[in-house]
């Protein structure tokens, strides 16, 4: 249903458990299809059309290649949902300087996301917004707790979605430990996934 | 040479020169008066040369030369009087050994040097002095090129181009214009019968000029300034180091259309591994281009002054910034490649099982912020009263507390899979180590033998491994809980710095993995299904996509109308329609644009336009379709 | 100088070139009257009608046609025929051909035209501004038109049929629903970007849906056709046979024709599901995604099989009452869009839509626009079959103009045959 997307430059998998993770959630909380394995894709290959919806992390530059730029605007253009979270939950770092950076450049104009917008009650109503991790409250990273993701938009829906919150760090845990949780922190992330098999 | 033949030689000189005199006097004039064609303009020539039609009679040559130079003393006129004088050996040696050179020269310099000055005033002065009253007031005419505009009298008007400078390019005028095609910035100045002056805008838009029946339109068409294309030659790939030694050599070469301000490389040196990362990054090489449209960069770089250790990336990239100067002008960058210094052991570490988020972050402060508050406390010991000190101090140390017992039921849960009993945990802490009593609590509640966290074990299953820095957070924060309780806050400092590291590395061993091999984990989808807790599902109403035919739809409705208008027999404003859709389709529809162009040209010329706007439907709409579900028609 | 002997010779014959003239005459003035049949043809019909109207002295006309008459010319050739001129016509190189154009109910407009000539003729469809496009290949072609300036003119050889565009029905709603999924993400974006209005029920759980408009009951009043895309959208349909008995337009994709609900409205069965070879591009039409649902036409009521891929039916429509049912095969369709070629997602929209306009509720628009022409079929209504061709006799033929110029003939000789003589010194 969905896949990790694997590009050039940085640590693409540092956040290896995440994919397993969320899908596990999706089953938990919907009937949607999901695979019982994640998959990984590369963002190079034209594989990256065969999955709607990518996720992609990690701490060092991102810096796409021609083709996983030109993949990228194709995946965009024709309406796939590229998840971008900054692993390194800091806006000075370079994660987010070149991310952002590329993302304008193969995407378009990337802006804040009300946080009244369709996403954050797709499924679970999030009314303030994106939901902080552990990250943004222990003050690591840029000691920010940023009140917003940020989205590009096409034809009035997020095809790309940014977050400076490590939701990587927050959600890269093995899915059997959500029973530990009185609350189940991925319930953000199916919100994601959920929007964008539906929106 | 001879006397006859200096005379001549002098003599067509300066027939030559103001003949060339002439002929910037017709130009200087044109300039002036452009709408009259060539009549004007030659008049002024051929008057100039009257002036001067001296200087093709020998005769006024040599009576000019005489008058100019008294040392020949009637020389020249005699020997042009009387060639066969018998005084001619002494006139000739006298007219020989007089330098007329210098003479001649300055005349030659004016008959061709005051037309030239005419000319730059007229240029430079005059016609922009005339270009602005016509822009104040709006009733002065100008002028068109009736040599090329297919307007004329008081409806010609011209358009001057004046590309930005940065591009070098020539201005160019358009006689009669439709359309212009000009660069973004490029400034347009407007003369004739209409008068005007603009800069391109960065969206295609239409001028109107005049009204009601003699209203003009002239499409404005910007040409973007693409971006550099950049091309990192040297280093060629990706490249793991086996150590950072060694020099580097960086070539790249940059390209484009109008021309480059500079380049440079980019480096960013990224150190760590984990969730702890360090960048470094710096420029290297930076190079003006001057404006150069091909660019060639290169640089070296020693690599063991660079501090690489072993894992560290570097990532570099060339990139060239164009020469426009706008300040939105993107500049062009090559793909980034990286150089890994390899590291010993990167591809052997383990795989762990990874741990719930800490739930030490959801906490009301963080350790940090209580690190923060302490911090401020010490320095502000001398200042504050001994018992406001106490109060902060002792108050510091019960969010230690809260945040230690927090910690406590993490670890106390992970331990035992259950809700930690806090009373226990409380209870037990006043006789033995909180640690101890931590796990002493824990093996209660599972029912195995008491461990020792503390010391490494061998067969330590991976949640005591990864809990293993958190149980030493959580001694830490114990000791600096008592010290602020007992009003040391320096001395609590230490420890509550032991205890963020020890969190920061609980949180990096929960994401230790083998790199680009995730951990295989396979998903009982089964078993899962609809597991999760149904409370705050409420799914939410999904909103329309806005139709993407809309705007074609809307598009067409106008093109049809047009088309009405021709019918109807309103060329004009069919054309005035055409104009302002193929304006607005510039950006979206190029073909169709296109199309519309050669339709309206059609159109204005009065040729058939049939196959032209035929075409520009086809542009329009498409193609006819023959889809096997066309077929149907459901009966 | 010719001798006498030569002058002689010459009056001779001059006298029987004379009497020769004379008895000529004297046969076409005694000769009995033949029947007089006027001919006339394309180029001179319009003068001929007329005068044929007011003559009397005509036995029978006879048109000689090349292209059928306009639909005046027709009507009056008719009115002569039952008014009791003898007529007849004949038409051999006029082509057997028909036009139909409709406008089709997708929210972007454009129009159906269905044109049937001879394969051997150049066949082209036209409007106001200029050809549109020539047909090839078989007798008959559908074509889609996004736009059409005034009226359709589909011309075989130099045999033009004009029919004109009805107005298109006011377009209402598209229910979409099923299985959460990309195949239904991208099925109501395709509808929605191709202008359609789409109510969208998508279920996420057994519990939750994701809902889009005030989904009501489905009635045609609101919803021009429902879009089912799975057997789970099936299940959970309701009312959906009587939709389609009122005129409503039901698309069944995927499975969704495995569910019993939707059973009366299928004469066919959905086969087991087919996978694409490995190597299948996703923009390849034959599997429009990697993944199939064949369908097999059930007798008595055999659908009509629009489109076979590989030997199956892939796409099936019949009529249900006043409704329509639509079957499609595909069932991943998002990956011919997502993965398809350059223009994939505008294809995948296109296709979206017209299947659904091929089956949605079209309301009935009162409309004196001819929508339909048959031109030779037409004729034969109006005249009746066509006779053998009939030559007319030239003009220099006619009774009146020979004995004119027998008369001329014979004066001519006898004057030469006196100036001859004369000219010898005889009398």
């Amino acid at each position: 249903m969905w896949a990790t997307a694997q590009y050039e430059s940085g640590d693409w998998d540092s956040a290896p458990l995440v994919a397993i993770n969320l899908t596990d959630s999706v089953a938990r909380y919907t009937s949607l299809r999901v695979s019982a394995s994640p998959v990984i894709v590369s963002l190079g290959s034209s594989d990256v059309l065969r999955y709607p919806f990518l996720f992609l992390t990690g701490h060092l530059p991102v810096r796409f290649t021609e083709a996983e730029r030109a993949n990228v605007r194709a995946f965009v253009d024709r309406g796939g949902f590229l998840f971008v979270d900054d692993h390194n939950h800091d806006i000075d770092g370079v994660f987010h300087k070149t991310a952002t950076e590329e993302l304008r450049r193969t995407c378009g104009a990337i802006a804040d996301l009300p946080n009244n917008h369709e996403l954050y009650s797709t499924l679970f109503r999030f009314p303030d917004g994106p939901p902080t991790t552990g990250h943004e409250l222990n003050g690591w990273g840029d000691n920010l707790v940023h009140k917003n993701l940020q989205a590009i938009l096409r034809n009035g829906r997020v095809v790309v979605l940014y977050s400076s919150k490590d939701y990587s760090s927050e959600w890269s845990y093995h899915p059997e430990n959500k029973r530990f949780q009185a609350i189940d922190n991925t319930r953000f992330g199916v919100n994601v996934i959920v929007y964008a098999l539906t929106r | 040479m001879t006397v006859a033949q200096r005379i001549e030689a002098t003599r067509a000189f300066l027939a030559v020169t103001t003949l060339i005199g002439a002929a910037v006097v017709f130009v200087a004039v044109r300039g002036l008066q452009p709408n009259f064609g060539g009549v004007l303009p030659a008049a002024a020539a051929l008057a100039s040369v009257w002036v001067c039609r001296g200087v093709f009679v020998r005769r006024d040559v040599v009576l000019w030369l005489e008058s100019r130079l008294p040392e020949l003393r009637y020389s020249l006129v005699a020997l042009h009087e009387d060639p066969k004088s018998r005084f001619r050996p002494a006139l000739e040696a006298r007219a020989l050994a007089t330098d007329v050179r210098r003479v001649v020269a300055l005349a030659g310099l004016r008959l061709v040097g005051v037309p030239a000055a005419i000319l730059a005033v007229t240029q430079f002065a005059v016609l922009p002095f005339l270009a602005r009253s016509d822009a104040a007031d709006g009733s002065r005419t100008v002028g068109h090129d009736a040599r090329r505009g297919a307007a004329s009298g008081r409806d010609a008007f011209s358009a001057i181009i004046k590309p930005p400078s940065y591009t070098r390019i020539a201005i160019d005028t358009i006689d009669d214009p439709t359309a212009i095609a000009a660069l973004v910035g490029s400034e347009i100045r407007f003369i004739g019968a209409h008068t005007d002056r603009v800069t391109m805008p960065r969206r295609p838009t239409v001028l109107r000029f005049g009204a009601g029946a003699s209203e003009r339109l002239v499409a404005l068409e910007p040409r973007a300034d693409s971006s550099p294309h950049v091309v990192l030659s040297l280093p060629a790939r990706d490249t793991v180091l086996p150590n950072a030694s060694g020099v580097l050599t960086l070539s790249a070469s940059a390209r484009d259309d109008y021309g480059i301000a500079s380049g440079w490389f980019e480096m960013i040196v990224s150190s760590g591994d984990g969730e702890s990362f360090k960048f470094r990054d710096a420029i290297i090489a930076r190079t003006a281009a001057n404006g150069a449209r091909d660019f060639q960069l290169s640089a070296s770089i020693r690599l063991d002054t660079l501090g690489l250790r072993p894992g560290d990336i570097v990532h570099l990239r060339a990139v060239a910034r164009d020469a426009n100067p706008a300040s939105d002008a993107e500049s062009g960058n090559s793909e980034t490649r990286t150089l890994r210094v390899y590291r010993r052991g990167e591809s052997d570490s383990v795989e762990i099982e990874a741990l719930p988020p800490p739930e030490v972050g959801k906490s009301e402060l963080s350790q940090r912020m209580l690190i923060i508050m302490t911090e401020k406390l010490v320095t502000q010991s001398r200042s504050l009263a001994r018992n406001a000190f106490v109060t902060e101090s002792r108050s510091i140390g019960t969010e230690q507390t809260r945040l230690r017992k927090r910690v406590g039921q993490i670890i106390f849960t992970r331990l035992t899979g259950e809700e930690a009993d806090e009373d226990a945990v409380e209870a037990m802490a006043d006789t033995l180590s909180p640690a101890d009593a931590l796990l002493k609590a824990a093996s209660d509640a599972t029912g195995a033998g008491a461990a020792n966290p503390l010391e490494p074990a061998e067969g330590d299953s991976p949640v005591i491994a990864v809990n293993r820095p958190l149980l030493e957070a959580f001694n830490a924060m114990w000791e600096a809980e008592r010290r602020l309780g007992i009003s040391e806050p320096r001395q609590a400092l230490p420890y509550m710095r032991s205890a963020l590291a020890a969190i920061q590395r609980a949180r990096a061993a929960e994401r230790v993995y083998l790199r680009g091999r995730p951990p295989k984990i396979v998903l009982d989808i089964v078993r899962i299904r609809l597991s999760g807790k149904k409370d705050g599902i409420n799914p939410g109403e999904r909103s329309p996509r806005a139709s993407a035919v809309a705007a074609l739809l809307e598009r067409h409705a106008r093109f049809s109308s047009a088309l009405q208008l021709l019918a109807n027999d309103s060329a004009s404003a069919a054309i005035d329609s055409l104009t302002l859709l193929r304006v607005e389709a510039l950006t979206d529809q190029p073909a169709f644009a296109s199309a519309l162009s050669t339709a309206v040209n059609d159109l204005r010329s009065g040729r058939d336009a049939t196959l032209s706007l035929g075409a520009a439907r086809r542009a329009l709409v498409g193609l006819p379709q023959r889809g096997s579900n066309s077929r149907w028609r459901g009966q | 100088m010719p001798s006498r002997v030569d002058r002689w010779r010459a009056e001779r014959a001059l006298r029987l070139v004379a009497f020769a003239s004379l008895m000529a005459w004297i046969a076409n003035a005694a000769r009995p009257a033949l029947a007089r049949v006027d001919v006339a043809t394309d180029s001179s019909l319009n003068e001929a009608l007329p005068r044929w109207t007011r003559a009397a002295n005509v036995d029978s006309v006879h048109a000689q046609l090349d292209t059928v008459p306009d639909a005046a010319g027709i009507a009056w050739l008719g009115a002569l025929a039952r008014g009791g001129v003898g007529m007849s016509w004949s038409g051999p190189g006029i082509p057997a051909m028909a036009l139909e154009a409709f406008p089709s109910a997708e929210p972007a407009g454009g129009v159906t035209v269905l044109a049937g000539a001879p394969a051997a003729s150049v066949r082209v469809v036209s409007d106001a501004l200029g050809p549109l496009d020539t047909l090839v290949g078989g007798p008959t072609s559908a074509v889609r038109f996004a736009s059409l300036e005034g009226g359709v003119t589909f011309t075989s050889g130099i045999q033009p049929a004009r029919v004109g565009v009805a107005p298109r029905g006011a377009t209402r709603r598209v229910l979409v629903t099923g299985a959460a999924g990309w195949e239904a993400k991208f099925v109501v974006a395709a509808l929605e970007e191709a202008g359609w209005m789409v109510d969208a029920r998508v279920f996420i759980s057994p519990d939750h849906d994701v809902t889009q408009g005030a989904l009501a009951a489905l009635d045609t009043a609101r919803y021009s056709a429902v879009v089912l895309l799975d057997s789970a959208g099936a299940e959970r349909a309701r009312g959906v046979e009587r939709f389609v008995r009122d005129g409503g337009g039901v698309v069944l994709a995927g499975d969704a024709g495995l569910s019993p609900r939707v059973a009366s409205l299928m004469s066919w069965r959905v086969l087991k599901r087919e996978l694409a070879p490995l190597g299948t591009l996703a923009g390849d039409t034959s599997w429009r995604g990697l993944s199939r649902l064949p369908l097999q036409p059930t007798s008595p009521a055999r659908p009509v099989v629009l489109e076979r891929r590989g030997g199956r039916a892939t796409l099936v429509a019949r009529r249900h009452h006043g409704g329509r049912v639509v079957a499609l095969a595909y069932d991943q369709t998002w990956r011919w869009r997502m993965a398809g070629g350059d223009s994939s997602r505008v294809e995948h929209r296109a296709w979206w839509s017209r299947v659904v306009a091929g089956v949605a509720f079209r309301s009935v628009a009162s409309s004196d626009v001819t929508t339909g022409a048959a031109p030779l079929a037409s004729l034969y209504a109006a005249l009746g079959p066509p006779s053998p061709s009939v030559r007319a006799l030239p003009l220099f033929l006619s009774p009146s103009a020979l004995s004119n110029a027998l008369g001329v003939l014979l004066f001519a000789a006898l004057l030469a045959e006196w100036w001859l003589r004369r000219a010898r010194g005889a009398r």
